[in-house]
């Protein structure tokens, strides 16, 4: 998109202040102010809003992909509240014409916006997200009835964004030892799973002090989700799987 | 670190526990506070002399001992680490959890020579 081929009259310019940091060239990190034109006659979102930006700037970097939602990789900080600048209208978050973006808080800066997702992987990984199973193989498929399948409903459509653990401050203070309510989220999707035959090492595998207890609650995760997942509530699912269980 | 009894199971039990506990005696307190037609010396010395409110105050502190136990314990893994302080990030930890062990001893050495 160029702001070049749009009427005067459908023009309109934002400030976009923008997290800068090149490891290769500065000594550390700056805000850079941008003034971009952008249409009137549309409501753009974020995401376009920085292509626009790039064309001014073309040093800077993020990640995008899909462009509509279901790539996970422009997750951002946009004015303090993480979320895809893809699916952001501009519109929404524009404040005195102006609009503040910045990487994922918690996670190492790669450059500009763009974060090193390892630890988030890192934890993901940790729980084991795919199905486990022991019993042989059937020979078509392992069937669920649709009410079975109904319990995957709200876990399944995570798109490892990353926001959710990124504006969490357990996961900001021990994302070493706290899994994150994204990983804690798949966790669930697979606990919850009735073809899984693994619940009792997954919840084995949560039942230390970090891990799954050192969520406290705060909802910042339900709140920034772009897909209006709930992890708090998966959480508490398991919480509550791992305080009723029986022992073997 | 110091406070793991176990697993975290056990810990976010003992902690909620603790927190009906402490609760309960406040509401136990507070009543005898506001429906007693008068506080003096008499009557509150009269309250702590009956066992029941001896062993319930004596609960009361151990229930706020442990909480400030593990909670300080959550606080302190969370904010004072090397991950946030570097180097010192260890001495402040354990300089943290020696002063919290301290005055819960002071304090639960206070109450028991009060209450008994």
């Amino acid at each position: 998109m160029s702001a070049a081929a749009i009427p005067v009259e459908q023009i309109k310019t934002i400030t976009m202040s923008i997290y800068r940091y090149d490891p290769t060239v500065d000594e550390k990190p700056y805000m850079q102010d941008l003034v971009v034109e952008i249409p009137t006659d549309k409501d753009i979102m974020v995401l376009d809003a920085l292509h626009l930006a790039k064309q001014q700037e073309p040093s800077l970097s993020y990640r995008r992909s899909c462009r509509e939602g279901v790539c996970g990789s422009d997750g951002m900080n946009i004015n303090g509240k993480n979320g895809l600048a893809c699916v952001t209208p501009l519109s929404e978050v524009l404040k005195r014409n102006k609009i503040t973006l910045r990487p994922m808080p918690g996670l190492p800066v790669v450059r500009d916006l763009i974060v090193d997702m390892k630890q988030f992987f890192d934890q993901l990984e940790k729980v084991k997200p795919y199905l486990i199973t022991k019993s042989d193989s059937p020979d078509i498929e392992r069937k669920q009835t649709p009410e079975d399948r109904e319990e995957l409903d709200g876990l399944y459509e995570c798109i490892l964004c990353g926001c959710c653990s990124t504006s969490c401050p357990s996961f900001w203070w021990n994302p070493d030892k706290f899994l994150g309510p994204a990983a804690l989220l798949q966790s669930w999707r697979f606990i919850a799973d009735t073809r899984d035959e693994a619940t009792e090492e997954r919840l084995d595998d949560l039942e230390d002090a970090f891990s799954l207890y050192r969520c406290h609650g705060i909802m910042n995760c339900v709140s920034v989700c772009p897909k209006g997942l709930n992890p708090t509530e998966a959480i508490s699912n398991i919480r509550n799987k791992l305080l009723t269980r029986e022992k073997n | 670190m110091f406070s793991r009894l176990g697993h975290g199971s056990i810990e976010f039990l003992i902690v909620r526990l603790c927190a009906v506990l402490i609760l309960s005696y406040t509401l136990y307190l507070a009543s005898f506070v506001f429906l007693a037609e008068e506080v003096n010396f008499n009557r509150w010395s009269a309250f702590f002399e009956n066992p029941f409110n001896k062993a319930f105050t004596s609960l009361f502190f151990i229930a706020f001992s442990i909480h400030t136990w593990l909670g300080t314990w959550a606080v302190a893994s969370d904010y004072l680490t090397p991950r946030v302080f570097g180097s010192m990030g260890k001495f402040l930890y354990i300089g943290f959890r020696a002063v919290v062990a301290a005055i819960i001893a002071l304090v639960l050495t206070w109450a028991v020579i009060i209450i008994w």
